[in-house]
């Protein structure tokens, strides 16, 4: 509670700062919404530690496969850090590295599942007759 | 980290803002931009720490390192 009380009181405080700072000093304006974007999320780490400790245990009760968890957290990882850094690419005014930011992201996504989607096709191709 | 941190940043473009209306206005416009690109590369000093511990933060969380 404290935490976000904070937290939102500081998005007030900045907003008033900012509407100074972007007209008068546009690249410390972006560095201080940068800086609270990263103080903000770190202060929503240890939450998110407990939410994924909890999820790994409910699937260790329900007999899943840790690979498949696994990669299914560190998915949420990626997306996670990649929509930050693209969301803060755009607010400085660059589409493009934005874009590559998300492109990037996507790609290390797919790499990740790259086994699990190898799994199902191996599953495909023994269910079918020879 | 502490929220306290965005405000100094805050506070620091502020000053330089200020400093910089002021060093345009007596003709020095060279170094008023000097000062801004100084300012520029403090705060991004500063921030490149606090974004290297929360990715730190982030990949112990997730296990990126598996």
């Amino acid at each position: 509670m404290n935490g976000i009380a904070a937290v939102v009181a500081a998005a007030v405080a900045i907003s008033i700062f900012l509407v100074f700072l972007r007209r008068e000093m546009a690249p410390i304006g972006a560095q201080v919404a940068l800086a609270f974007v990263v103080v903000a999320l770190a202060s929503l780490v240890g939450p998110l530690r407990q939410l994924l400790d909890a999820f790994w245990e409910l699937a260790r009760e329900a007999g899943a496969r840790t690979l498949y968890v696994s990669v299914v957290l560190k998915a949420i990882g990626i997306a996670y850090v990649a929509s930050i850094g693209s969301a803060l690419c755009k607010d400085a005014g660059e589409d493009a590295v934005a874009a590559v930011v998300e492109l990037a992201g996507k790609v290390s996504i797919l790499i990740l599942a790259l086994p699990v989607v190898a799994a199902i096709l191996n599953v495909l191709v023994q269910l079918l007759p020879s | 980290m502490d929220v306290s941190v965005i405000y100094q940043i805050a506070g620091l473009g502020i000053i330089i803002a200020i400093l910089n209306i002021f060093l345009s206005q007596a003709g020095r416009g060279e170094q008023a931009q000097m000062l801004s690109l100084a300012g520029v590369i403090i705060v991004l000093v500063w921030l490149i720490r606090m974004i290297a511990a929360f990715f730190n933060d982030v990949e112990a969380v997730f296990q990126l390192w598996q």
